[in-house]
């Protein structure tokens, strides 16, 4: 087997310490946004939910789950102002419809299986009421009503 | 086999200008990440030519042009998270365009300094008309004008009309793909009316 010399070291390494530099950096933005990257995604849901149903619900805190299942799904515990009782939870699900991809907040009760859109996460306000108007036909969301109930399921919530 | 222009940049601009959302704000961050992914990806080409790297260029390109990618979509998830989680996988489509590729593995013949210049020159240029392209994906579909924001997108109305009101086709990927046939179909008849005279006169 031929061994490399001194010079091909050299250039692997330098290439390799690009490499490193690159991962390095998006290691530490990563670590370094996190925190303000939840709290963004948690505002646009709550900025949603507050012209929803007259600010019926308000964000108490987001559901971690214990294992990663979905990286397009995350999960916040809401308080209901009219049923203090039920537990309810509203989803930020990246949906793909017939316009592209958008990130839609879903409010889930799942003591009654209900599952219901109240808008676009990130877009300007007053918004559309009919999911169409986005190319998000009836069955996409019937689809996902399903799958949330299920990654719930999964996840250990319900 | 020799490779024809038009065909890539009919692939790429079906990678990055379709599948998304059709909004001017979505154009403005995959055009950014074009251009970010381009110049460092072609920097990486000129390094491993320099360090006589040749038999390991294309695995090594092909690997930062996956961590040009990831790095784009932390900067960006520092901008606008939401946007970032919306975009998501289109960035990883963007990146792997066979624009991009066409780029990154383009004659090499003429140094470092001729290769990142036709390069961006060329990103600039597809940039130019992705950004061309969106605004009316806004307008048609949505009839505004958007920009990135913080919390998303901020949106300017703009005056318009719709033939079909409460129709989703404006701002569909099917219309996407319509508009962009139709706009190809255009500059190639106006290409081509050039070429006719360049020849005719030159």
């Amino acid at each position: 087997m031929q061994l490399l010399d001194k010079n091909q070291i050299k250039k692997y390494s330098i290439v390799l310490a690009f490499l490193i530099i690159f991962l390095t950096l998006i290691a530490v933005l990563s670590m370094l946004g996190r925190n303000a990257k939840n709290a963004a995604l948690q505002n646009s849901a709550a900025s949603v939910l507050a012209v929803y149903e007259d600010s019926r619900f308000t964000i108490m805190q987001e559901f971690i789950f214990q294992q990663p299942l979905k990286s397009s799904v995350r999960l916040y515990e809401l308080a209901d102002k009219k049923h203090s009782a039920e537990v309810v939870y509203a989803a930020l699900v990246r949906i793909t419809g017939f316009s592209g991809p958008h990130t839609c907040v879903l409010v889930i009760h799942p003591e009654s299986d209900i599952v219901a859109f109240a808008g676009i996460a990130g877009y300007p306000f007053p918004q559309h009421s009919s999911t169409i108007d986005y190319g998000i036909s009836e069955s996409m969301i019937t689809y996902w009503k399903k799958n949330i109930i299920e990654i719930l399921r999964t996840g250990g919530v319900l | 086999m020799k490779k024809s222009p038009v065909f890539v940049f009919i692939a790429g601009a079906l990678s990055l200008l379709v599948p998304t959302t059709g909004r001017f704000a979505y154009g403005i961050v995959l055009v950014l990440a074009l251009l970010f992914i381009t110049f460092f990806t072609s920097l990486c080409r000129s390094l491993c030519h320099k360090l006589a790297l040749d038999e390991f260029i294309v695995p090594v390109c092909l690997i930062f042009l996956s961590v040009c990618t990831v790095l784009f979509k932390q900067i960006l998830m520092l901008f606008s998270p939401i946007l970032a989680f919306t975009l998501d996988f289109s960035l990883y489509l963007a990146s792997l365009s066979s624009l991009i590729l066409g780029f990154v593995f383009s004659d090499y013949s003429n140094g470092t300094l001729a290769f990142l210049g036709s390069n961006m020159k060329h990103a600039f240029l597809f940039s130019l008309f992705a950004l061309f392209f969106y605004f009316f994906r806004d307008y048609f579909g949505y009839g505004t004008f958007t920009l990135p924001a913080r919390e998303g997108i901020t949106a300017y109305y703009l005056p318009s009309f719709h033939f079909f009101e409460h129709s989703f086709f404006w701002s569909s990927i099917p219309f996407a793909l319509l508009f962009l046939s139709l706009l190809l179909a255009v500059f190639t008849l106006v290409n081509r009316k050039f070429d006719i005279i360049r020849r005719k006169y030159y």
